[in-house]
């Protein structure tokens, strides 16, 4: 009480930012948050083993046949990102479920939505943040792998290089872009981060079992794959790889996108109608 | 994008309209907010100041009139409208996993300051609430007041021109309302304009000079706070000494209405009538007069009154329209 008024309260008269780029303050503030959690960072330090390995495997293979060259087994990046899509699953329901349920939870969204920033640029924020977190356990590891690939194969051709890259960031972008946004929008739905990332996973898990079960009973129709998250997922970056039969997928896959789109909007707009309490 | 400091009014309101399908939240509400002024904003409940708070953040859009904020039409860009505001909800926020510094800091980054200056800027405010010691603690372990200081830190550390204050000493035990009224004393003294709006009035008295007034989507008053607790200018408070019955049997025959409580009294002139009909009546009772004063309501009183009085007014328009 004796400290409160030292030195008297003082008007800051500053230049303030445009409000373009204040998206990138939400998420890094985000990303500083889901840095701060213990399971969170476990999970990002193990996402690194398999291409470490991978790596460790390819090199020792060629020191142990004494060639300076190995040929690339394209199967060995699809089993890769097989692998690590799986720990992008795992974060985006463990770190993403909180991202908006806990704002909501703590009432943040009134702190959020009243300062010059839209809604818009809030689930941009939020987006960026999720986004950056999956691409990192996801896209990185497979970026580097091409670049491992690359630099241990027989002939080293920059555009073939690029080709590859390129399909590797256009399916792992699928992938993290298709989580971020269902995530977010399962994150939006509820207040209980930890309910909302089981739901997720079970989502993921109990979607591909009914599509399994499914395919099984109706002969591995096509549409069964429609049912499974995993398989969406999985035959859309196949049609971005190949082309072929996977379209259906992709519309599919697409489609959900833009409800979770709509669906977080709403929720955020909703939200901002609500939260003043006088 | 920072909002130009115009020197025209913070906040202009022109017949602003609002509809929740066919309830009409808003009613034609006019009014302006000069820089630097203390409003306070009070009404029953569902007298349409939560409306008019929402609507003044952007968050709801209105559906008839125009409101500008810092001369900018809040339809047209809510977010720069929102640059030069400072926000504090009534319920419980907080920025989940963050100190109260981080917090602080990210509200005022998420304002638009750069980086070095929302650190120092958010130290310097977080030092003047008192909650120096506690700053790198994280906000959910906070008491009710803590909180509500950080909130208040969180609407200043961008350096606002205008502060909407949602119930601000909601929650807090009686010291720490007297600290809560201090600091919001101090910063308007600073020059911030402010907008309170609070269901206790003792608080809209020690801390505002103006008065918004709102029951049912309309604005009852808007105007000084004097003004209002001066009430009607018929009404005086008399101490006489003699025969008290007497002088109040004279006021009633001279048709004013007298309410008597020990030598005081309290007297509501006839229309078109002055102080001299009060003065005959001393003569009449042979009483000596000993003060003689315009009686000004409590606020409370006043918010009765005029609430009584638009209440008496919609019932008449009811049974006339009936």
């Amino acid at each position: 009480m004796a400290d409160l008024h030292r030195g008297g309260f003082r008007v800051w008269e500053g230049a303030l930012l445009p409000s373009s780029t204040r998206f990138w303050v939400l998420a890094a503030s985000d990303l500083g948050r889901i840095r701060a959690s213990r399971w969170s960072r476990i999970l990002v330090y193990l996402s690194a083993i398999p291409l470490l390995v991978m790596s460790l495997v390819r090199f020792g293979t060629m020191l142990a046949s004494g060639t300076e060259r190995l040929a690339i087994n394209i199967e060995v990046l699809d089993r890769l990102l097989s692998g690590q899509v799986l720990f992008a699953v795992l974060l985006a329901g463990m770190a993403g479920g909180r991202l908006i349920a806990e704002d909501r939870r703590t009432n943040a969204l009134s702190l959020y939505l009243a300062r010059p920033l839209s809604a818009g640029r809030y689930l941009l924020g939020k987006g960026v943040a999720l986004g950056v977190l999956l691409a990192s356990v996801y896209t990185l590891p497979a970026v580097l792998y091409v670049l491992v690939e690359a630099l241990t194969a027989p002939q080293f051709e920059l555009l073939a290089l690029a080709w590859r890259m390129a399909r590797t960031l256009a399916v792992t972008t699928l992938h993290t872009g298709s989580m971020t946004l269902l995530a977010l929008a399962l994150s939006a739905s509820g207040r209980k981060p930890k309910l909302i990332a089981i739901a997720w996973i079970a989502l993921y898990l109990v979607t591909d079992a009914a599509s399994e079960a499914l395919g099984g009973a109706f002969r591995h129709a096509a549409w069964t794959d429609l049912l499974s998250l995993r398989r969406l997922m999985e035959n859309s970056a196949l049609w971005v790889l190949h082309g072929g039969s996977g379209w259906s997928s992709a519309l599919v896959l697409a489609g959900l996108c833009a409800v979770s789109v709509a669906a977080l909007r709403w929720q955020v707009s909703r939200m901002g109608r609500s939260m003043v309490s006088s | 994008m920072s909002a130009a400091v115009t020197a025209g009014p913070l906040v202009a309101a022109r017949d602003v309209v609002k509809h929740y399908g066919e309830f009409r939240a808003l009613d034609r509400v006019s009014f302006t907010i000069q820089p630097g002024a203390t409003v306070g904003l009070l009404g029953p409940n569902g007298a349409g100041k939560t409306t008019l708070m929402k609507t003044l953040l952007g968050f709801l859009p209105y559906t008839g009139g125009s409101i500008d904020l810092f001369g900018i039409p809040l339809a047209s860009n809510p977010v720069a409208a929102r640059q030069r505001m400072g926000f504090m909800p009534e319920n419980d926020a907080w920025f989940p996993d963050l100190t109260g510094l981080q917090a602080v800091i990210l509200a005022g980054r998420l304002s638009g300051m750069p980086k070095q200056e929302a650190f120092s800027r958010a130290y310097e405010v977080l030092d003047y609430l008192g909650l120096d010691e506690s700053r790198h603690r994280d906000v959910s372990t906070y008491s009710v007041g803590m909180r509500q200081k950080v909130k208040l830190a969180q609407a200043v550390v961008h350096g606002p021109r205008l502060l909407l204050l949602d119930e601000p000493m909601s929650g807090l035990d009686p010291a720490s309302r007297d600290e809560m009224a201090r600091v919001l004393s101090d910063i308007t003294r600073a020059g911030v304009a402010l907008v309170l709006s609070s269901h206790v009035l003792h608080d809209v008295e020690s801390l505002c000079s103006s008065v918004l007034m709102m029951d049912r989507g309309r604005i009852l008053f808007d105007g000084p706070l004097d003004t209002l607790s001066s009430g009607d200018t018929g009404r005086l408070r008399v101490r006489v000494t003699g025969d008290i019955p007497a002088f109040a049997a004279a006021l009633e025959r001279a048709h004013a209405r007298v309410t008597a409580s020990g030598p005081l009294l309290e007297v509501v002139l006839p229309a078109g009538a002055d102080t001299s009909l009060v003065f005959a009546a001393v003569r009449e009772a042979g009483v000596e007069l000993r003060e003689l004063e315009s009686a000004r309501d409590s606020l409370e009183q006043a918010f009765l009154r005029l609430l009584g009085r638009d209440q008496r007014g919609a019932a008449a328009d009811g049974g006339r329209h009936g």
